[in-house]
């Protein structure tokens, strides 16, 4: 592949899958042991492996002691401490996750339990479901003899009531 | 923590703090509420107990059973308070009756209807007959679509009432807010909030829209009785007392088109004054009481007053 002076080093899509897998260490040895070659011989494809061990560096907190593969004096230790150290950080984030959870749970408890004491507990509180509705159409319920006794006579008003809503609508001429 | 699980325990938070605010305030009244649970718990066991039998049996009657029996509730509620007390010697029920003769007695008289005439009849059909005028004005003025008006007139007849007083409850509020807006305007105050935000609504407003349909129109029906119409006309009228008073009491009985005839003169010169031709006066003149509103709410809104001179109205002709 022939590169650009101006672009970062571009592989084929193959290699660059083959050299994530290398930096995983998800490659079998013969298959890292070909790699290593290849990255010897290719100063494209070790540019772009140091474009990915620069960007670990950024996520987590890479010694000075840790270098590419051939001034370390061996793939395998590069290898190992950078992935630990990628292990490390992803074990922080669930665990950061899991304060900032307990926090806000921790602060919507403060709060609603400050709402709940700031008043005098409701007079509907301590009633049942069925108390409640009750209550509520009260009214209704003593009515209920009435409204059936002058059913007729109230059903009467109530369509009074819903024609005379509409007053207006017709000349009173044309009723 | 990534951002939408973040916002999903928000959420979270704002649906338990709802559901525990929901359950802070009961559907009815705080206030009427404690009026209710003080006579509940002023019962004894035996009126407790008949009265939880009560609401189970209720609540096993069909859903059209139970509105019906709460349309009852909220007429007899209406006309208790609307309607003159009757001397403290009769009992509860026989002021009910005097309340209800005297009540079916101006319908009747409304419908012109013989004394041996079955009113019921007689009321459902003026019922239909007038919200189909209901629904036909509405198209005409452009309030409601033609489609909306095929789909209402095709619905069966209960379900066509029930909703057109929604869409009553919707127009009349609209005219309403329009005549406190030309009121508040009139008085000076601002067109809008801060920065032309919106004008928060009117405490009067917010009150109506928690009413059922039948409320909202006794309501306004009391507006209208004072101001002679409703929107912003109402504010341009200057009537003498002596045709105030008869106009309310036409308005509260139903005599729309009394109304009318009074009004005329006065509204006739109202629309001259912003140059409304004489043709649209005439007709607007002629029409219904409800459509005569409409269509002075509409034609004044597009009209703005003309200009103060030696043709303005000297108050003292009115």
């Amino acid at each position: 592949m022939t590169e650009s002076r101006n672009t970062e080093p571009r592989l084929a899509e193959y290699e660059q899958l083959r050299l994530m897998e290398y930096l995983d260490g998800r490659l079998a040895p013969v298959e890292a042991a070909a790699v290593e070659r290849w990255l010897a011989g290719d100063p494209a494809a070790r540019r772009l492996a140091d474009e990915h061990r620069r960007t670990w560096e950024l996520l987590g907190e890479l010694p000075e002691e840790l270098q590419a593969p051939s001034e370390a004096g061996g793939s395998d230790a590069f290898r190992h401490t950078t992935l630990e150290r990628v292990r490390r950080d992803l074990r922080r984030r669930p665990a950061a996750a899991r304060r900032s959870l307990a926090l806000l749970a921790a602060a919507l408890l403060v709060v609603v339990t400050l709402f709940a004491l700031q008043e005098e507990p409701a007079p509907w509180a301590r009633l049942s479901a069925e108390e409640r509705d009750i209550v509520q159409n009260l009214d209704l319920l003593e009515s209920l003899d009435l409204l059936d006794d002058y059913g007729r006579q109230l059903d009467l008003a109530v369509d009074i009531e819903i024609m005379r809503a509409f007053d207006g609508e017709l000349a009173e001429g044309a009723r | 923590m990534s951002v939408p699980r973040l916002a999903a325990l928000g959420a979270l938070a704002m649906l338990a703090l709802g559901f525990v605010w929901i359950d802070r305030f009961p559907a009815l009244d705080p206030v009427e509420f404690q009026v209710r649970l003080e006579r509940w718990r002023a019962m004894d066991d035996a009126e407790q107990r008949s009265l939880r039998q009560r609401w189970t049996a209720f609540q096993a009657l069909p859903e059209e059973r139970r509105d019906a029996l709460r349309r009852r509730k909220a007429t007899l509620d209406r006309l208790r308070r609307r309607h003159a007390p009757v001397a403290a010697a009769v009992t509860e029920r026989e002021a009910l009756e005097v309340v209800m003769g005297e009540f079916e007695r101006q319908a009747r008289e409304l419908l012109a209807a013989e004394a041996d005439a079955d009113v019921h009849q007689e009321v459902k059909l003026q019922t239909q007959r007038r919200v189909d005028a209901f629904l036909e004005n509405l198209a005409r003025s452009g309030h409601i679509s033609l489609d909306e008006r095929r789909r209402l007139t095709a619905l069966p007849f209960d379900q066509r009432v029930v909703e057109s007083l929604l869409v009553l409850k919707r127009e009349q509020l609209a005219l309403y807010a329009d005549y406190l807006a030309a009121n508040a305007g009139a008085a000076g105050a601002p067109a809008g909030g801060e920065a032309g935000g919106a004008r928060p609504e009117p405490a009067e407003l917010v009150e109506l829209r928690a009413l059922d349909p039948i409320e909202v129109v006794d309501e306004l029906r009391d507006v209208r009785a004072e101001l002679g119409l409703l929107g912003p006309a109402a504010r341009l009228l200057q009537l003498p007392a002596g045709r105030r008073a008869q106009l309310a009491e036409a308005i509260r009985s139903g005599h729309t088109q009394r109304v009318v005839d009074w009004l005329a003169p006065h509204l006739a010169e109202v629309l001259a004054e912003r140059g409304v031709e004489p043709a649209v006066i005439d007709s607007t003149l002629e029409l219904p009481f409800a459509d005569l509103e409409r269509r002075l709410d509409r034609l004044l809104r597009q009209r703005a007053p003309a200009p103060a001179g030696p043709t303005g109205v000297d108050p003292a002709r009115r």
